[in-house]
């Protein structure tokens, strides 16, 4: 499923001296199946853009379809809205709230107005989904579980309701980098079940290792897509944006200004091994 | 939720906004005092002129001074039918009678004057709360209820107790804000429903709320101690607050200002100018 954006404005605290302009004139559309980067300094309009996709933000001007549903008027179907777009925010594992993690992963899935069997089968797919042990982890208090295991109870409480489209706000901050690694790898699987991902990042290691598409945004603009080799070959652009470089690209770079003849705009680990293996053998 | 602007400060660059809160608070509770003492529409028509001039200085749109009357206008309006329904006046005053119900011309005066003095009261420190912030007004009220330290009342421990609250309010309303968006994310409904379901559709939202509150004054107690904190004795401020010439010489207004009313009303010298404005 594809969302299309044409025009999209947001003001906060409309005419009162708090009044700040969060999203500025946005035009862009996700595909179905792209894996979809948002990246952006702190407030510039990154969360303001991706809680207008499940209607949690309404549209005040410009147009939204997710699909062929349009997310303008008042009154849509927020429950086909909100199970169509899983949204997992940041630090997830805070709105976990139930006595076990089953009633928690549940939640979701009852709100749908499912019968019961179909909700236990979502369940117990989402925990396995998840890398979780269904059994041994279903009794327990989500409370006592370590901060990885709380972060993948909260995501798979998002993957029951069955989402075609994944929105991530910054899915491994606060993670050790061991468990930054088993989240991203989670998030690639799911996609089998929900192949469209957004993903906001402040990691460009993961946004260069995973995305195929990303929007810079800048103070509430859109400042352009690009795919991630175009994005981190231009150097000047991410000075200038003050990005940083995904580690593969600045490693890329340093060995050209050494006089390796490699490619500009590598941004995955494989291509540049195997073009340090090309600039050896040539 | 986002909407809320916490409390009600409006910030303008304003003589007033920079007024010591302790002015402030003192010149509100004189204000409050001299109010009680007046009985006479000329004295309600200064007081009027005093506070209007004061919200133009202050730069704060006069509907948001307005707004705070709006909470308490059913009591004015019960008040006002009251005190004129059931006053008993002098016969001779007698507008309209039936049955337990009188009208009179010194009761409508009378409830006219309460429900004046009524808005009044409610606009004055609306304007205090306007023009001062939250951390403002503890530390004014820190630093005039010092005294009362002298009889064991732990006023820097209660001061400091009344600032994290406030400054957490805003906190934890993003915090709920994020929860119910997270919650919403999944369905969740709050809107609809009777009052049962609603009080337990809200359970998906205290609970993590509560665990978020532990944790977090959890880790301000540690950030407090590993900060040496410990409490009021020998400890001194960033912002020391101080009175300039504009704080005493307003004071000095609101003096004169009650005394005048005073005067209005009792006229202690039997000055004949004053029985005339009465």
């Amino acid at each position: 499923m594809s969302i299309k954006i044409e025009n999209l404005r947001y003001v906060y605290s409309q005419k009162t001296p708090f009044e700040k302009v969060a999203l500025d004139d946005i035009t862009m559309e996700i595909e179905d199946g792209d894996f979809f980067g948002i990246i952006g300094h702190t407030g510039s309009g990154k969360s303001t853009l991706v809680t207008h996709f499940n209607a949690l933000t309404r549209v005040q001007s410009g147009k939204i379809f997710l699909g062929e549903i349009d997310l303008t008027p008042k009154k849509i179907d927020f429950k086909k809205v909100r199970s169509t777009v899983g949204m997992v925010f940041q630090y997830p594992e805070y709105q976990l709230f139930a006595e076990t993690v089953e009633k928690d992963v549940e939640f979701g899935c009852k709100n749908l107005g499912l019968s019961k069997e179909e909700c236990s089968e979502r369940v117990r797919r989402a925990i396995e989904l998840v890398g979780l042990d269904y059994e041994s982890v279903k009794d327990r208090s989500p409370f006592e579980l370590s901060g990885g295991q709380k972060r993948r109870v909260a995501l798979a409480g998002v993957l029951s309701m069955r989402p075609n489209i994944l929105v991530l706000d910054e899915p491994t901050a606060g993670l050790d980098p061991r468990g930054k690694r088993e989240i991203m790898g989670l998030i690639e699987s799911v996609r089998v079940d929900c192949p469209t991902t957004v993903m906001i990042s402040h990691n460009m290691d993961e946004v260069a290792g995973y995305c195929d598409k990303v929007a810079v945004m800048s103070g509430g603009k859109l400042y352009g897509i690009f795919t991630p080799s175009e994005l981190f070959s231009q150097k000047e652009l991410l000075e200038d944006l003050g990005l940083a470089m995904p580690k593969v690209t600045a490693l890329a770079e340093k060995l050209r200004e050494r006089g390796f003849d490699i490619a500009r705009g590598i941004v995955r680990p494989e291509v540049l091994v195997s073009e340090i293996e090309r600039a050896l053998s040539s | 939720m986002r909407d809320v602007s916490f409390g009600q400060y409006y910030p303008a660059p304003s003589p007033l906004h920079r007024l010591d809160p302790r002015t402030k608070l003192l010149a509100t509770i004189i204000y409050i005092v001299t109010l009680f003492f007046i009985n006479t529409f000329t004295g309600f028509g200064i007081m009027a002129v005093f506070l209007l001039v004061v919200v133009l200085i202050s730069r704060v749109p006069f509907g948001k001074v307005l707004r705070s009357v709006k909470a308490v206008l059913f009591l004015l309006v019960f008040t006002l039918i009251i005190s004129f329904f059931f006053y008993r006046g002098a016969p001779e005053n007698l507008i309209w009678e039936w049955g337990v119900i009188h009208m009179y011309w010194d009761g409508l005066w009378n409830s006219l004057k309460l429900c004046i003095r009524l808005l009044l009261l409610v606009m004055g420190p609306a304007l205090l709360t306007l023009t001062t912030t939250p951390v403002e007004l503890t530390d004014g009220l820190e630093s005039l209820l010092k005294p009362l330290a002298l009889i064991r009342l732990p006023v820097h421990e209660l001061a400091i107790i009344m600032s994290i609250a406030l400054r957490l309010i805003p906190t934890l309303m993003e915090e709920t804000d994020k929860i119910i968006s997270a919650q919403k994310a999944r369905c969740a409904e709050f809107e609809s429903g009777n009052i049962f379901k609603r009080a337990k559709a809200m359970l998906p939202v205290l609970i993590p709320l509560f665990v978020s509150s532990f944790r977090r004054a959890d880790d301000l107690a540690d950030a407090m101690d590993s900060r040496c904190y410990r409490g009021a004795k020998g400890r001194t401020r960033m912002k020391v607050l101080k009175m300039r010439v504009g704080d005493w010489l307003s004071l000095l207004f609101m003096a004169a200002l009650l005394t005048a009313m005073l005067f209005l009303r009792y006229n202690y010298f039997d000055w004949a100018f004053i029985a005339l404005l009465r």
